[in-house]
């Protein structure tokens, strides 16, 4: 080879050397090269250095706490308080799915928050320490409350396990514990916890969006109650067989009194706290008072326990955009979606202490259907909209829009049509569309807000007010910032007065608890409680559409008799009032006011409650992913 | 102009392979015969002269004598050429020519265009091969062929014009992009010149500037490694040539029309719908009041005193036809020996058919090389764009589809302006936002939109003194940086009082919003190459090594504002305590890789390849991160073999080819499998709750935003692993005038992400989520390819060509999925079943086996429809197939009909075109078939959400002879009768079912393009060395499938209010001084 080439070839090499060597040193950093950055992932020992890193935790946690229908207007239409004006229900009954929450993936990171404290938390101050822990605890007893509530008694789980893809996984199965044992570990976490989380302002305000001393001690009264009416219920129902011989799902009856007696000592425990009482700060009505309670927040609302709050900004709540009037939302296509029913509004007593019926006729109460288009029943005539719900308690304007109510200073347009004197009957007109309301006779046909059997409006002639916000613009992007109440003091006291009445009321509490609530709503008070009826009675009026129907009939164990899904059971049939403006020229009666009890046209069945929405089917992948799962009663 | 497929030139590196000069005694004789001088200019068959072109003379035995090449204006000179000799003039691009010298002195040639010359380079991964030699199955189209699109964006430029790219454009929204894939494959990689780049930047190259796109479609791919399961897309940009500066001038101007939009129903038809429906429904209705009503709307009554109108509107007023789209383009080039040089720049403008809503572009492409020395080339290729949206700021983050439901809700009976007058919208009550009338920038304030975007690409090439060994090092900047001003203002809405003859406010929208984002992009990348091409007698080596490594950083922060106090301003400083939201977040990913390839080819006849690439990616934790991916390819042109040549065949076929290649590739983008989850720890910002912050301050509290512990990691995941395997075989005949390639292929994915079979094992209440594991695979089957003609009678030149491309994705292993009974299983199972239906809930439906005729059929009629004991069915509804004969139509009647929602698994291009004196001429048609439209929503429902609906379903529908009489007998229709609530009642559009799935297929015109180029000596004499004139047309007409539905044929939107493609026509010029 030629010495030019041999050059040639040596500098080739050299370059071919350095190219190795560049693509090399490419190589050796490769570990540098892929580091990538994140901007959302933390490590444990980062976010538990600070309490603002395990404040950031909690507020997930408190994030994914459940609460069965709050602000929920889907869910709040499924029983008998209302219906939903957007679609037709057509099903018969929930299946045994209904209502079924089994979030072990919280429970698995409120363990893993315990352990973590204790592994990560050594910058941390000591107290403040312990009362991250007992908080985190709280929102576990509360998580097991919400799924022993739907499912009975579950696995109780109060570790995390370590992941580790080697082991045999079986090992992983927990059974499920007796339902007595859940509710007494709920009892027993709660009250040792309590003292840790008693956190108040420099005014001995308690603090309400985070758990606290109070709070621990409502859910304790609540889910003593619940436990108390399982062992005395349950025992009742012969004719069901909720009891299963582990113990998973029923409890025995010996221990009612027991759980009832917690209740009352919860409830006892809380009250003389002292910092929480029954909201009363407007004198000047009491319907507004009570609207108000809902409205209220923090410091300025004694009654509230427990909430979850929202900023209206970016933690928003659709639920005054969900159920505005039609005449003052902002947004095509939002609001009335609730649809109280009469069912509900007849349980709003009379003044004089009475439960009675709305009279519409002259004679028997006939429920019509919105379609007929005539009728010769004997209309009892009211001279105005208003006229036919007077002397109720005063609850009822509280909670309900009804025909003749104002909101925000408008007044509502209530009014499903024109009733026009024909030939010793009435024909009714109502407009074809909504969005284009008809005359007649230079007449509105139907006021904006209904009802009307379409959407976007109401169906049943009502439509909800508690919890609606009176704040223009509230209703359009969620921007409503209303704090849902998942316990108040009003509720605690119910739930002694119920405690106490069941188990006999050895220190004659019932009465007094009742009555305070009673004088609060601007009842007369009752000399005494004949029946546990009253104070049931009371729970469905003053607790309304605040997530205690469906789980009250639950443990009472009466779901099935309520609402047994009879057209001719009056419980199960869900009925509407529709106001008329009366036309009959050079009348008396001419443009005064009628009114008809009609079938809801959007819920086209009874009301059915199913045996096995007394305790919710496990889903078939649990089972099958931890065969030592038993199944509930009645489940398929 | 040319159609080639499977061809393309690059003036850049042709290792052209060339015979060495044998200086024998043979030569040496020759020289001693007679000899002469000749010259001549070399053209086209338009009188083009070509510059460039090789011209060599050579002995009848085909022994190179001399040789030159012609000069910019096209003229060559050569001496000494002995006559008998045989002068052989070559050019990329065009048909070898020789012609005998027989002595006169002046020789023009004239060079016809080839369809396919096999010594033409085509990109390859990291270099270049002659057409002849490659092995893999490749695509390609070139500069002409790009640019006879109006299409703004690049994707949309390449529709039916390569085999085997399945596209569909789905919305024709000015500025939109649209979705290419690669035999049906996924989202392919792009790759711009060499270096690897997303699709927004591949779609917003101004098409002038593009010399060649190649796709990659088989395993040959694998050179690109983790990134390239979906084949890659390969993207060349223009080049400066040698010679004197060519300045370029190309323009157009044109009118856009939708192509086609549901026709709406005007208001008697709106009307009368409306109330047949109610009454269809036994809802009441004052039948009297309803025929004085219908009748005032038939007659289109109005009184202008008393403001009673019912002459209807028909709101298409406010799709406007012939709106502008327009582009220019300016480019010099030209360069010496030294130094090469491309500049250009141009700029797009496209309106939409709604007024203030556009779309413009500004490229700049500037591409230099030069020879600093003998040896050492440097280069930069520098590119930016500046990209602006605008249009109205509407609600919602699609103010495109605000408008488009605008036109489709809008009621016929209402009227947008209050007593007509422009400067009082009305308040619409059903839905106060979507009047168009208020759907422009003066009311509804400004959304704009602007990507700016800079991409440098510096390069050294050094040509080592080893023959035919090049080293070349690439560094890559790209940075690109959007940003969005969002304003929607509120703004008053209007009622005229006829008594008074006063405008009242009647509403406002209320809810203003700010909104500024902004989103940046930085790309770096690293790049060294070693080149290596030589021969040895009959021994052909190449090869090519890189190492490469690139960073990618993207940024996004947003911010928002309201409501907003100041209605003029658009500025977060009205009042910064409104901040609605604010968002921040950015992510970086890295790559390495080394690859090489090798090949070989025995007298080009025997040709074989191996390439691999060892890569690695951020995505994977480090023990999972590296991996290697082979290729080997083998090829035998048959055509060069001595038996060939001798046979009957090579009189009329020149070339045959077979190929055959596998390779493995990967994918780091694996679906379900999200960034970083080989991370433990917490993920801030997820879930947040109002709770106050500290235990010992107010109790009030605020937002504190939360913090989730992250799943197990992933430790177990890496890329998954694609074979492709490819045969091929290419045939060319008759002097190559007809030629084409056909590939069959499948690929098979395995390790796609799977469930971990042991999940089904752990207890739910451990809340432990087992990670997945790399278990799932799938298979992709299809062929592709292309037959094309290219011909001249006399002067005539003309082509025709169709390409084809089939590919349907099949899951072959589903893994660890858990089912709960037969039917689920049946229902759900997706192993072994073709992809996009099973798993999907749409194209799963009812079959429809007629209408009913009559009540009395409804009546007698066994199986139950609507699940109400068939007493909410009328005549007209379906009749579905009972097919479990269990008496009831439910769930468990439905079998998959269709093909799944996704790119057609057939689509096809046919090309054709002409030139004659001057004269250009092309058309292309693009078509597909077999995808599945679910129609659904608007597109389905009468009144869907009570409004408007097009007319077809408010006409051709079963009903009453009266309509106001239950009573009176029924009229056929196509649809079923109208009512109030489809959803309840009848059970027609209760469930999916097969009349609402289309088959989508079409044909289309989908470009037309007629030029005429004055003669040189024309245009000459004002100094310009071309002049064409030309008229184009996209989406001229189609022949599909759709028009029933009044819906363009490749929109994908299953309420059909996609935004229609537009129908464009154009004039426009090019001009070269």
């Amino acid at each position: 080879m030629k010495p030019a080439q041999m050059k040639k070839i040596l500098i080739a090499l050299q370059i071919i050397c350095c190219m190795i060597v560049g693509a090399l040193s490419l190589a050796a950093c490769k570990d540098d090269w892929f580091d990538v950055e994140s901007s959302s992932i933390m490590t444990e020992q980062q976010i538990y250095a600070s309490n603002d890193g395990v404040t950031s935790i909690l507020a997930n946690m408190y994030s994914r706490l459940n609460d069965g229908q709050a602000f929920n207007t889907g869910s709040m239409n499924e029983w008998d308080e209302s219906i939903s004006n957007a679609t037709n229900q057509q099903t018969t009954d929930y299946g045994d799915a209904y209502r079924r929450y089994y979030d072990y993936g919280l429970i698995r990171e409120i363990n893993l928050f315990l352990k973590n404290l204790d592994l990560y938390g050594e910058k941390l101050n000591p107290d403040n320490k312990e009362a991250f822990k007992a908080e985190a605890r709280f929102l576990r007893a509360y998580t097991y409350f919400e799924m022993v509530k739907s499912m009975g008694g579950i696995p109780l789980i109060t570790e995390a396990s370590d992941y580790d893809e080697a082991v045999d996984f079986t090992t992983y199965q927990t059974p499920r514990s007796k339902e007595i044992d859940v509710y007494e570990f709920i009892h027993k976490e709660l009250d040792d916890i309590k003292e840790k989380l008693d956190l108040r302002d420099g005014n001995n305000n308690p603090v309400k969006n985070r758990a606290s001393k109070g709070a621990a001690l409502a859910l304790k009264c609540r889910a003593m109650l619940y436990a108390g009416s399982i062992a005395k219920y349950n025992a009742s129902r012969n004719d069901l067989s909720l009891t299963l011989p582990g113990g998973e799902t029923g409890i025995p009856a010996d221990k009612a009194n027991y759980f009832y007696g917690l209740a009352v000592d919860a409830a006892k425990e809380l009250i003389e706290m002292g910092v929480y009482s029954l909201y009363t700060k407007n004198v000047s009505s009491k319907s507004d008072n009570f609207a108000e309670l809902f409205l209220k927040k923090n410091a300025e609302n004694p009654e509230a326990i427990f909430v979850k709050d929202f900023d209206g900004k970016s933690l928003t709540n659709f639920y005054t955009q969900d159920a505005i009037p039609r005449s003052l939302r902002s947004l095509a296509g939002s609001g009335s979606r609730v649809g109280p029913t009469l069912n509900l509004i007849e349980q709003f007593e009379r003044m004089d202490g009475t439960i009675s019926s709305l009279k519409t006729v002259n004679g028997t109460e006939t429920v019509e259907e919105v379609t007929s288009t005539r009728s010769t029943l004997d209309y009892i005539v009211y001279d105005n909209a208003l006229d036919i719900f007077a002397s109720r308690d005063p609850r009822l304007m509280a909670s309900i829009l009804t025909p003749g109510s104002k909101f925000r200073g408008a007044d509502l347009q209530l009014w499903a049509g024109i009733a026009v004197w024909n030939n010793n009957g009435y024909d009714f007109k109502h407009t074809l569309s909504i969005d284009n309301i008809e005359q007649y006779n230079n007449q509105q046909m139907t006021g904006v807000d209904g009802p009307h059997a379409t959407s976007e409006v109401t169906n049943t002639g009502f439509l909800i007010r508690k919890y609606l916000d009176p704040n223009p613009g509230s209703e359009s992007q969620g921007k409503s910032d209303v704090a849902f109440i998942r316990f108040r003091y009003a509720e605690v006291l119910l739930n002694a007065a119920e405690a106490a009445y069941e188990m006999g009321d050895p220190e004659g509490l019932a009465l007094g608890y009742l009555n305070q609530i009673r004088t609060r709503a601007g009842l007369p008070i009752l000399s005494a409680i004949t029946t546990i009826e009253s104070i049931r009675h009371e729970r469905e009026v003053e607790l309304a559409f605040e997530d205690h129907r469906f789980n009250d009939v639950r443990r009472w164990r009466t779901g099935d008799k309520i609402f047994d899904g009879n057209r001719n059971t009056k419980t199960a049939l869900i009925c509407g009032l529709w106001p008329y403006r009366i036309s009959r020229p050079g009348h008396p009666t001419d443009g005064r006011w009628l009114f008809r009890r009609v079938r809801a046209n959007k819920r086209n069945n009874p009301v059915k409650f199913i045996n096995s929405n007394y305790y919710t089917g496990f889903e078939a992948s649990v089972l099958s992913r931890n065969p030592l799962l038993v199944k509930n009663p009645y489940q398929y | 102009m040319m159609l080639a497929y499977g061809m393309l030139i690059s003036s850049g590196h042709a290792y052209a392979y060339e015979p060495p000069v044998v200086h024998t005694k043979e030569t040496q004789r020759i020289t001693q015969q007679n000899t002469t001088n000749i010259r001549g200019k070399v053209t086209n068959v338009k009188g083009e002269p070509l510059a460039g072109v090789s011209i060599t003379a050579k002995s009848l035995a085909n022994i190179k004598i001399s040789g030159t090449s012609t000069d910019a204006k096209g003229n060559y000179e050569i001496k000494q050429v002995p006559i008998n000799s045989v002068l052989e003039c070559s050019y990329i691009g065009y048909i070898k020519k020789e012609m005998e010298v027989t002595g006169q002195p002046v020789m023009d040639i004239i060079l016809e265009e080839s369809a396919i010359n096999l010594d033409d380079v085509v990109i390859v991964g990291y270099g270049t091969q002659k057409k002849g030699e490659v092995l893999a199955s490749i695509s390609s189209i070139n500069a002409d062929d790009i640019v006879r699109s109006t299409s703004p964006n690049v994707a949309g430029a390449l529709v039916g014009k390569l085999p085997g790219l399945s596209n569909r454009q789905t919305q024709g929204t000015p500025g939109s992009e649209t979705t290419i894939q690669i035999r049906n494959l996924g989202t392919p990689l792009y790759v711009i010149d060499g270096i690897i780049k997303d699709q927004g930047t591949f779609n917003n190259i101004s098409t002038n500037d593009i010399e060649s796109i190649s796709i990659i479609k088989d395993g040959a791919a694998a050179i690109y490694g983790v990134k390239a399961a979906n084949g890659v897309v390969l993207v060349k940009t223009k080049q400066g040539k040698e010679g004197k500066l060519s300045i370029g001038l190309n323009a157009y101007y044109g009118w856009q029309s939708w192509t086609r939009f549901p026709e709406l129903a005007n208001a008697a038809e709106y009307v009368r719908g409306d109330y047949e429906r109610r009454i269809n429904s036994g809802q009441l209705v004052d039948v009297e009041t309803a025929k004085q009503e219908l009748a005032k709307w038939e007659a289109g009554y109005y009184n202008p005193e008393t403001g009673e109108d019912y002459r209807g509107y028909d709101w298409t007023t406010f799709v406007r036809d012939n709106v502008p789209q327009y582009s220019q383009n300016i480019t010099a080039s030209g360069g010496s020996e030294r130094v090469k040089y491309y500049l250009s720049f141009s700029h797009l403008n496209q309106e939409a058919v709604f007024k203030d809503y556009s779309f413009k572009r500004y490229n700049f492409q500037s591409n230099v090389e030069a020879n600093v020395s003998k040896n050492l080339k440097v280069g930069m290729n520098m590119s930016g764009k500046l990209e602006t949206r605008e249009n109205p700021g509407l609600s919602g983050d699609d103010d495109y589809w605000f408008a488009r439901l605008g036109l489709f809700a809008a009621r016929p009976t209402y009227r947008p302006y209050a007593n007509d007058n422009p400067n009082y919208p009305a308040l619409l009550p059903y839905e106060k936002e979507l009047n168009l009338a208020t759907m422009t920038k003066d009311i509804s304030g400004t959304y704009n939109e602007d990507w700016r975007a800079f991409d440098g690409n510096w390069h050294v090439e050094w040509q080592s003194p080893l023959k035919g060994l090049t080293a070349k090092f690439v560094f890559d900047y790209y940075y690109a940086d959007k940003k969005r001003n969002n304003f929607e203002r509120a703004y008053d809405l209007y009622t005229y009082d006829y008594a008074s003859g006063t405008y009242e406010v009647a509403d406002r929208k209320t809810t203003s919003w700010m909104q500024r984002q902004f989103e940046g992009v930085e790309d770096k990348n690293y790049q060294f190459l070693l080149n290596y091409d030589n021969s040895f007698g009959d021994h052909h080596v190449s090869g090519v090594l890189v190492a490469e490594g690139s960073k990618r950083r993207t940024t996004n922060t947003r911010l928002a504002q309201s409501p907003v106090d100041n209605n003029f301003l658009p500025v977060l400083t009205n009042n910064p305590d409104n901040l609605a939201y604010l968002y921040d977040d950015f992510e970086s990913r890295a790559t390495a890789g080394f690859a090489s390839r090798l090949s070989y080819d025995f007298k080009g006849r025997y040709l074989l390849e191996v390439a691999g690439r060892y890569d690695g990616s951020s995505s994977f934790l480090s023990n999972k991160r590296w991996g290697f991916f082979p290729s080997v390819a083998a090829g035998w042109r048959i055509s060069e073999e001595q038996f060939f040549a001798n046979s009957g065949l090579s009189s009329f076929l020149d070339n045959i080819k077979l190929r055959a290649s596998y390779g493995e590739t990967g994918d780091d983008n694996i679906d379900g499998y999200g960034y970083l989850d080989y991370i433990g720890g917490y993920t801030f910002n997820v879930g947040s709750a109002v709770i106050a912050e500290n235990p010992s301050g107010s109790i009030d509290g605020s937002t504190v935003k939360g913090s989730q512990s992250r799943k197990t990691p992933v430790n177990q995941v890496t890329w998954y692993t694609s074979k492709m395997y490819n045969i091929g075989l290419d045939l060319g005949f008759l002097n190559n005038k007809l030629s084409s390639e056909f590939d069959f292929f499948k690929r098979q994915r395995t390790g796609l992400l799977a469930t971990n079979p042991k999940e089904s094992q752990m207890p739910v209440e451990t809340g432990i989520v087992v990670p997945g594991i790399n278990q799932n695979s799938d298979e992709v089957i299809g062929f592709d390819g292309f037959v094309k003609w290219n011909d001249n009678i006399a002067d005539f030149n003309y082509n025709v060509g169709i390409n084809f491309g089939y590919a349907r994705k099949k899951n072959v292993l589903v893994a660890n999925q858990v089912f709960d009974n037969s039917w689920d299983r049946y229902r759900w199972d997706q192993t072994d079943r073709w992809a996009n239906v099973y798993g999907a809930s749409n194209v799963w439906a009812a079959k429809i086996i007629g209408q009913f005729q009559s009540q009395e059929e409804i009546d007698n009629y066994p199986v139950v429809m609507d699940d109400q004991g068939n007493r909410t069915v009328l005549p007209g509804d379906f009749i579905y197939e009972d097919l479990n004969g269990d008496g009831v139509i439910n769930d468990f009647d439905s079998r998959p009909l269709g093909y799944g929602e996704a790119l057609p698994a057939f689509t096809f291009g046919i090309n054709l075109g002409f030139n004659w004196k001057g004269f250009d001429f092309a058309v292309d048609f693009a078509g597909a078939t077999m995808q599945t439209l679910v129609i659904d929503f608007e597109a389905k429902w009468p009144y869907a959400s009570s409004n408007n609906s097009p007319a077809y379903m408010l006409n051709d529908r079963w009903h009453h002879e009266d309509i106001f009489d239950p009573t009176s007998p029924w009229v056929p229709g196509d649809r079923p009768p109208l009512r109030l609530d489809n959803w309840g009642e009848g059970g027609s559009y209760r469930r999916w079912n097969s009349y609402f799935m289309e088959n989508t297929t079409y044909i289309r015109l989908k470009n037309l393009e007629l030029g005429y180029t004055f003669p040189k000596m024309l245009t000459q004499k004002i100094g310009m060395e071309k002049l064409r004139l030309f008229v184009t047309g996209t989406n001229v007409f189609s022949l599909d499938n759709m028009k029933k539905y009044g819906l363009d044929p490749e929109q994908d939107g299953r309420n059909g209010l996609n935004y229609p493609q537009h129908r464009v026509y154009t004039i426009g010029f090019n001009v070269n001084f």
